[in-house]
């Protein structure tokens, strides 16, 4: 047969090989959609050359085939990909030489090299996915690999593959206790390099620039953006205003954050600023914790006002907003305190106040003229903002996730001639508004609303609670929030998106398949907010469990911990259980395994030591059981069904070893025995 | 088979007083098809027993009494020139019966001795060139003195491996002995006695015995006291196959007179100093023949669970 290795004269067992093969195709598939088409076509030739060395139809590649092979892959990879030191261009290599090593298994240990790749292959899918399906999948592949290990080490005259199969569930099996144990035991250490992770993943979220049609289109979108964990009931829905950034600059068309946001800000630790004591809070409190979804970005969301957060990677900036020292590359948890009542910058000096009414002189002239007379026929600034809100209520404004496009004067066009638009546009033309009369005004951006869900207790916010609203600026009273979609939409506000514009069918019109679309099928909706709360626990505890998740979670069970000790004792219980099965093995060698008849018969034998009267080596059942009969008369018959049973099933058929007796019988004589030695203790 | 046991060990009971377990383990050892090694002081009744064995299990006897000037023809038998047909006719010496007594085996000559070891082992013997086959069932009780005694030639190692079994007899119990002195003479008795078992059904015994059940267990416990005899420093060499077999067997014939289908511990430690004390030597003795404490450290040393 020419699959024997014309090298080596090694075959690799059939059952191996073919387990090899599927575990092959699983590991590699998820990568598929990372990894350029013509891999792909070497991973399918190179398997079907394997699958005809087998069969004995083809001979393994020759030399120069196997050269072409990887220098075309090391000249294809780095054509392939803009950037080589990534992920995807690496785990295209290892990929390659993974397959290309199925071609070359001429001894045991090509074979090994070939099963602990595929191990490797597997563990870089974490990189992409982390989710409870993909673990699930990752379980599979593992078992499969395993398989194929195991069956390496059978002769080839093993045919069945799916009781090797078994073999390796089993096995795997018995190792998840350990895995567990390892899971939360084990030292979390910070990785010794990084690799840029996650790269040309497509930034989801709100923006720092703010133009019309910016978060209509981010409506579309049903991606998680955060969950908030409340210890107690969450606030009402209509509260749950999540502030995210503060936009204070116009250039006519879209607006931005203020360029020196940075300059000053409030960290844990450090000398507060003066600021700082612009800010009081008035009223109940919420604590509540937000795991984020990364978006690349630093800033962070939010209820107002947040208190200070003890952890110095999370800072308050000068427009009383929370921020992250380091974009948030992956999913991070941060725990807050919230107070929903509050009183921000009740003076602003000359310069906030000049920065947060200044508007390009000459744009929109026709909304600043409207601003001036409506301000002048308004008693104050408070009767103007309710004049402002009421022309969004009474006049002809429409809330729709399909405007229409607006031109240069997107304002102009906006109040005075479409009047269709999302939040965006009214909570710009708003501060637009405001501005053009003199009062202080900046738009916020963030989300409103999230979905509670009861079973998990977490508010979910997801890419279409996006939001935008303005705080406006009033002597005394500070920066007041003012929401002017709820004039024109209210039940945006209070019950969502979706309510909001149920008249148009427009709420997720890009993904028909998104089972946010099928809410009213109350099942459907059930089972999602249980899934949801189970990817929810799987984030926030296996993803999410970090270094300090770990230290905080063994410090409740245990006195002082700290990485150092945790390091040490990991260390001598591997070392005392490694020590333990040293001795269990030697004994095991040095003494013969007991018999499980065996074994219960010692079982009574030190029963009956335990009342005083030991076996002595040597002695037989029989003369023991005699011997017992005068130490324990009141025993005596039940010694007596003991030793005849022991004795009928050890010795009264041959060759009993090879067909394990059935010893329940003997099981129950002797825990009769047992109940009847307590009850009869003297 | 039970019933004619029980009958069988009732009725030498009645000649050699007390000896209940002596008289189990002769039997065990003519029913496992051995030979048998009585070995004590004179006077201790070993010639009884023997006798009134072979009356009881009615077998043809004969007692050859062994002395130093005893030759392998007075066993074997001799030809001798008949006047009358002018040829050698063979006289068949005492050896051609079913139960041969060798009274005092170890006062001959170790050339006699051999004479008769040869026809124990083999079963036939060869006189001037011609082999005759000795009847069946063949058992020889031998009896011997201590060998600290005067005039005697031990056996040897090789010889004594011959005997399936060596028992002693030991003084009788008080009770017994005042039996022995009050009651009826023995001799009497025995003349009296009437054979209990035929020969067939003495066969029938020796095949039931050999059906007796030994597990796997069992055979580990043996094979684990042989192997202790091998390995351990008292023991100057370990038991033979022949003596593991020898054990086995007599442990079933044991069973079976316990009215048993299998073999079980017990049965093998009370054939144990009978089977193995005249194989194995003591380390520190070189000149002895075994004693019973190698017997007794097999049996308190090496565990009945393994």
């Amino acid at each position: 047969m020419s699959s024997l290795s014309p090298v080596t004269g090694y075959e690799i067992p059939r059952n191996s090989l073919a387990w090899m093969l599927f575990a092959q195709v699983a590991v590699i598939a998820p990568h598929l959609v990372r990894l350029p088409w013509w891999i792909i076509m070497v991973c399918f030739a190179c398997g079907f050359w394997r699958v005809m060395v087998y069969q004995g139809r083809w001979s393994y590649p020759p030399r120069w085939v196997k050269v072409c092979f990887v220098f075309s892959g090391l000249i294809g990879i780095p054509l392939g990909y803009s950037k080589i030191y990534a992920l995807e261009p690496a785990i295209a290599l290892l990929v390659i030489a993974f397959v290309l090593k199925l071609l070359e298994m001429h001894h045991k240990r090509d074979a090994y090299i070939v099963i602990l790749l595929a191990y490797f292959v597997a563990i870089t899918e974490f990189l992409f996915f982390q989710s409870i399906p993909y673990t699930l999948y990752m379980f599979a592949t593992v078992v499969m690999i395993t398989t194929a290990l195991i069956g390496l080490h059978q002769t080839k005259s093993h045919m069945k593959p799916l009781q090797t199969f078994r073999t390796a569930v089993v096995l795997l099996a018995q190792s998840i206790p350990l895995m567990l144990v390892l899971f939360v035991l084990f030292p979390r250490i910070a990785p010794l390099w990084s690799v840029p992770l996650q790269t040309g993943v497509a930034k989801t979220g709100v923006t720092d620039v703010m133009s019309p049609g910016d978060i209509s289109s981010l409506a579309q979108s049903d991606a998680l953006a955060f969950t908030a964990t409340f210890e107690t009931d969450p606030p009402p829905y209509g509260a749950l205003y999540w502030r995210g950034l503060v936009l204070s600059e116009f250039d006519g068309k879209s607006w931005s954050q203020a360029p020196d946001l940075r300059r000053s800000i409030w960290r844990q630790g450090e000398a507060p600023p003066e600021w700082s004591n612009n800010l009081s809070y008035i009223g109940k409190s919420y604590n509540y914790s937000i795991i984020m979804e990364p978006n690349q970005q630093s800033w962070l969301f939010s209820l107002a006002m947040p208190v200070l957060p003890a952890n110095r990677d999370y800072v308050i900036l000068r427009d009383f907003r929370l921020a992250a020292v380091k974009p948030v590359r992956q999913r991070i948890r941060y725990a807050l305190r919230s107070s929903l009542e509050y009183r921000i910058d009740p003076q602003l000096t000359n310069f906030y106040r000049y920065r947060y009414t200044r508007i390009p002189a000459q744009s929109n002239p026709q909304s600043q003229s409207l601003a001036k007379k409506m301000y002048r026929e308004a008693s104050s600034p408070q009767g103007y903002i309710n004049d402002v809100l009421r022309m969004y209520h009474f006049e002809e404004f429409v809330y729709t996730l399909k405007p229409p496009l607006l031109g240069g004067e997107s304002i102009d066009e906006f109040l005075l001639q479409s009047r269709r638009g999302f939040c965006e546009h009214f909570a710009g033309s708003f501060v637009f508004l405001m501005r053009a009369a003199g009062i202080p005004a900046r738009v916020v951006l963030g989300y409103q609303g999230g979905e509670y869900n009861p079973s998990g207790k977490y508010v979910a916010v997801r890419q279409f609670d996006a939001h935008a609203w303005a705080e406006v600026w009033l002597e005394d009273k500070g920066w007041v929030r003012f929401d002017p979609t709820s004039a024109v939409a209210p039940e945006r506000v209070e019950r969502g998106l979706e309510a909001a514009v149920a008249g148009e069918n427009t709420f997720l019109e890009g993904s028909p398949l998104s089972i946010f679309r099928y809410r009213q099928l109350l099942w459907l909706t059930e089972l999602r907010l249980q899934l949801g709360s189970i990817a929810y626990y799987w984030d926030s505890w296996v993803v999410g469990y970090t270094p300090d998740r770990q230290m905080s979670l063994l410090s409740k069970y245990f006195d002082r911990m700290n990485r150092q000790r945790l390091g040490s004792i990991m260390l001598a219980v591997f070392f005392t259980v490694l020590g333990l099965l040293a001795v269990f093995i030697l004994r095991k060698r040095s003494r013969a395994v007991v018999a499980p008849l065996d074994a219960e018969f010692l079982k009574f034998c030190r029963l009956m030591q335990k009342r005083g009267c030991a076996r002595k080596t040597g002695e037989g059942p029989f003369d023991y059981g005699a011997r017992l009969a005068l130490y324990t008369p009141e025993l005596a018959t039940e010694i007596d069904s003991v030793v005849s049973e022991y004795v009928r099933l050890n010795y009264s058929c041959a060759g009993n070893n090879s067909a394990q007796p059935n010893i329940k019988s003997l099981r129950q004589m002797v825990r009769a025995l047992k109940i009847r030695a307590l009850t009869t203790r003297v | 088979m039970q019933d004619l046991i029980k009958r069988t060990i009732d009725q030498i009971g009645t000649v050699v007083l007390g000896k209940e377990h002596q008289i189990r383990l002769a039997l065990t050892c003519l029913i496992s098809g051995g030979h048998l090694l009585i070995e004590d002081l004179p006077g201790m009744g070993k010639t009884t027993l023997s006798h009134t064995l072979a009356r009881v299990l009615g077998l043809s006897f004969n007692r050859i009494q062994f002395t130093s000037d005893l030759l392998p023809a007075d066993i074997l038998g001799i030809s001798i020139y008949e006047k009358s047909s002018s040829s050698f006719t063979f006289h068949p010496g005492p050896i051609f019966n079913q139960l041969i007594l060798a009274d005092e085996i170890n006062r001959a000559t170790p050339k006699s001795q051999s004479a008769l070891l040869e026809a124990m082992e083999e079963r036939q013997v060869t006189i001037e060139g011609e082999t005759r086959a000795l009847p069946s069932p063949f058992f020889v009780i031998a009896t011997q003195n201590p060998n600290s005694q005067a005039g005697t030639f031990p056996l040897p190692e090789s010889q004594l491996d011959r005997f399936l079994m060596r028992i002693g007899l030991g003084y009788p119990d008080p009770a017994s002995e005042r039996m022995l002195m009050v009651g009826e003479e023995r001799r009497a008795v025995l003349t009296r006695l009437q054979p209990v078992i035929t020969q067939t059904q003495l066969a029938e015994i020796q095949h039931a015995s050999k059906q007796v059940v030994a597990s796997d267990a069992l055979i580990d416990y043996v094979q684990r006291l042989v192997h202790y005899s091998r390995v351990a420093s008292e023991f100057a060499y370990g038991l033979s196959p022949r003596g593991a077999l020898a054990l086995l067997s007599c442990a079933k014939g044991w069973a079976l007179l316990d009215d048993r289908s299998h073999v079980i511990p017990e049965d093998v430690q009370a054939v144990l100093p009978s089977v193995i004390g005249h194989r194995l030597r003591e380390a520190a003795d070189f000149v002895g023949q075994g004693s019973g404490a190698l017997a007794q450290r097999l049996l308190t040393r090496v565990d009945v669970i393994g």
